[in-house]
């Protein structure tokens, strides 16, 4: 056996956190808001997911986490429901969630404000917004001496100049509020 | 032109200059890889091998770029302005796919899964071998004949999961899915079908040329996001749900098949019990030299040689003492425990010794449900899970079994009989 377990259960209640965060910030919760959530967790907030991203579908996007959260689907710590309007499904807490939470909620337990602020400010946003500022995150990160605006358009050549500005726009007011709101030293 | 026969296609076609691909040792080498290892103990037709194997992926693959490339079977602008426009672009596109397909298993380690994360260095697997491969030596002079670039090949054989460092387009990105794609890859549609097919088990079928036929290359609506992806239109559905199905089936019956995968695990203590310093060397012309029959030739002489590297499990093999299957969990058993195989498994280390007892433990890999966008028509796109309850309802296979030394069985089925309330308890 090569699958640990008890690293895979505290991952799985960092993530049910966020995923109850993100309900209760009105989102679509799909896989595709939980990958970029915690994308976004991770980069600007260093919750410590210790996952690798690379840019594939709709920007930065994690093999590890799609393969966590069929384990967590499996383990029936979530479930899926299709939406009733729109496209795709929700991600919500599974019938098992609360034995996962009875067990490992001190694990989720000291990143729950960090959580809620990127469920309330990357969860209610369309997938094609999280993937504009969730891409300009991961320029930022990845290629500090380039204009993120361009490096933007040239990955994703669907996005215009203009989406790419006001994308940058809202993730500077991101940034912001998450000084504000977390002390240095908690980045 | 040159064919094959092929039971589950009848006739595989190929040109005399990818005829060199299939000639190539590293290709030829796949005449001696079980596709599905040790399987034909407990499935005794389950004989087949990888070479045939890669074979039908290109038949299939070739199938479904030739449909979502023809310009009739693209509906949406943004998709015609990511397929290449020139047919000599396309053709191009084509030859490589077809390499990729033939490609995509040639670093598979002799009996392909059973073994590959004990006995790699770590972070290594078959995929990192079959692009040593493609990039190796011995294919340059065949890339150059058939005049298309290694790494396009590579990248399209095993796409941006494998090479997460290597740039793809998003027209890579959409010809990478043809072959390695979750839910409608090549890869996967050819071995549901040919294992089924050898095994004698009919749940593995499903009408894949009208799966096939209706596969598109569609946006993903993610309200308004413009990634793509592959898709279906509305006629193929049934079809993709019968596929999906057939998985599922093959999954929990043939491939997670409780001897099946105990016998693997003795391999894997055989392999490294034999193999110097107990792993493979990934080089690639080491791996050449090491196939299914060097090892089975190793394994039924440590079998008979006593005090022989590897003679203990190489007897639970050969001579069917493998480890028997004494707790899985029930779901009543899941409601009251949160990991109740492990509250077991640790139990039976304590009373009967470490070596007694082996768990063996495969979480489910299967995301975002069965979730593909549905093109019925109009200006519209829907989502499988909306529109098809089968799917949006498809349960995910998971393996977590607590086995058992067969001579110690009987007294270890008992002590859980006596014992699981009390292990159990919240």
């Amino acid at each position: 056996m090569n699958f640990d377990k008890t690293a895979f259960f505290e991952r799985s209640s960092l993530l049910l956190a966020l995923n109850r965060q993100l309900i209760k910030a009105g989102s679509w919760a799909g896989e595709t808001h939980m990958q970029k959530t915690v994308y976004g967790a991770q980069s600007l907030l260093a919750v410590p997911f210790g996952l690798d991203f690379v840019i594939y579908r709709h920007g930065p996007y994690s093999f590890e986490l799609a393969d966590d959260l069929a384990a967590m689907r499996g383990e029936e710590f979530l479930r899926l429901v299709p939406r009733v309007q729109g496209y795709g499904a929700t991600l919500l807490p599974g019938d098992r969630n609360e034995l996962l939470w009875k067990s490992y909620a001190q694990v989720a337990a000291p990143y729950e404000d960090k959580l809620r602020f990127i469920a309330q400010e990357l969860g209610p946003k369309t997938v094609a917004e999280l993937e504009r500022i969730c891409t300009l995150i991961y320029i930022k990160g990845k290629w500090k001496a380039i204009d993120p605006v361009q490096k933007l358009v040239e990955l994703k050549p669907h996005v215009t100049p203009e989406l790419a500005i006001n994308a940058a726009a809202r993730l500077e007011g991101i940034e912001q509020a998450a000084r504000a709101a977390f002390p240095p030293g908690h980045y | 032109m040159r064919e094959i026969r092929d039971p589950v296609h009848v006739f595989i076609r190929f040109e005399p200059d990818e005829c060199a691909i299939v000639d190539s040792s590293p290709y030829q080498r796949l005449r001696h890889i079980h596709q599905l290892a040790l399987t034909c103990l407990v499935y005794p037709g389950a004989t087949h091998r990888r070479f045939e194997h890669c074979l039908g992926v290109m038949e299939v693959a070739t199938r479904i770029y030739d449909v979502v490339t023809k310009p009739s079977n693209i509906r949406h602008q943004s998709v015609r302005d990511l397929v290449p426009e020139t047919d000599f672009d396309r053709a191009y596109w084509r030859r490589v796919v077809r390499a990729a397909a033939l490609c995509h298993d040639l670093g598979h380690l002799p009996f392909s899964h059973a073994a590959e994360h004990e006995l790699l260095p770590a972070g290594m697997d078959h995929e990192q071998l079959s692009l040593a491969f493609i990039q190796g030596d011995q294919m340059r002079a065949v890339w150059d004949a058939l005049h298309v670039d290694a790494l396009d090949v590579a990248r399209i054989a095993l796409g941006k999961k494998t090479l997460p460092s290597v740039a793809f387009s998003e027209w890579q990105e959409i010809v990478a899915e043809i072959i390695t794609g979750d839910i409608f890859g090549a890869d996967r549609i050819d071995y549901l079908l040919r294992d089924s097919h050898h095994i004698g088990v009919a749940y593995g079928r499903f009408d894949h040329h009208r799966l096939i036929d209706t596969i598109r290359i569609l946006p993903m609506q993610g309200d308004s996001s413009e990634d793509y992806v592959l898709g279906i239109e509305r006629g193929g559905l049934e079809s993709a749900e019968a596929l999906l199905w057939a998985r599922y089936q093959m999954f929990s019956q043939v491939y997670f098949h409780k001897t099946r995968r105990i016998y693997d695990h003795h391999l894997v203590e055989f392999l490294q019990a034999w193999l110097p310093g107990g792993r493979f060397d990934p080089a690639p012309d080491a791996l050449l030299r090491v196939t299914d029959v060097e090892v089975t030739a190793a394994l039924r002489h440590a079998a008979i040689a006593v005090g022989s590297p590897g003679h203990v499990p190489a007897c639970r093999i050969i001579e069917r003492g493998h480890f028997r299957e004494v707790y899985a969990p029930t779901s009543g058993d899941r409601k009251s425990h949160l990991d109740p195989a492990a509250a077991v498994y640790e139990a039976l280390q304590g009373q009967f010794g470490v070596d007694a007892v082996w768990r063996d433990l495969i979480p489910s890999r299967r995301a975002a449900g069965y979730d593909f966008p549905v093109y019925p028509g109009g200006g519209r796109m829907d989502s499988s899970l909306q529109v098809s309850p089968t799917l949006a309802n498809a349960p995910t296979p998971i393996v977590d079994r607590v086995y058992a030394d067969p001579t110690k069985r009987d007294e270890i089925r008992s002590w859980i009989d006596h014992n699981l309330d009390r292990l159990l308890q919240p």
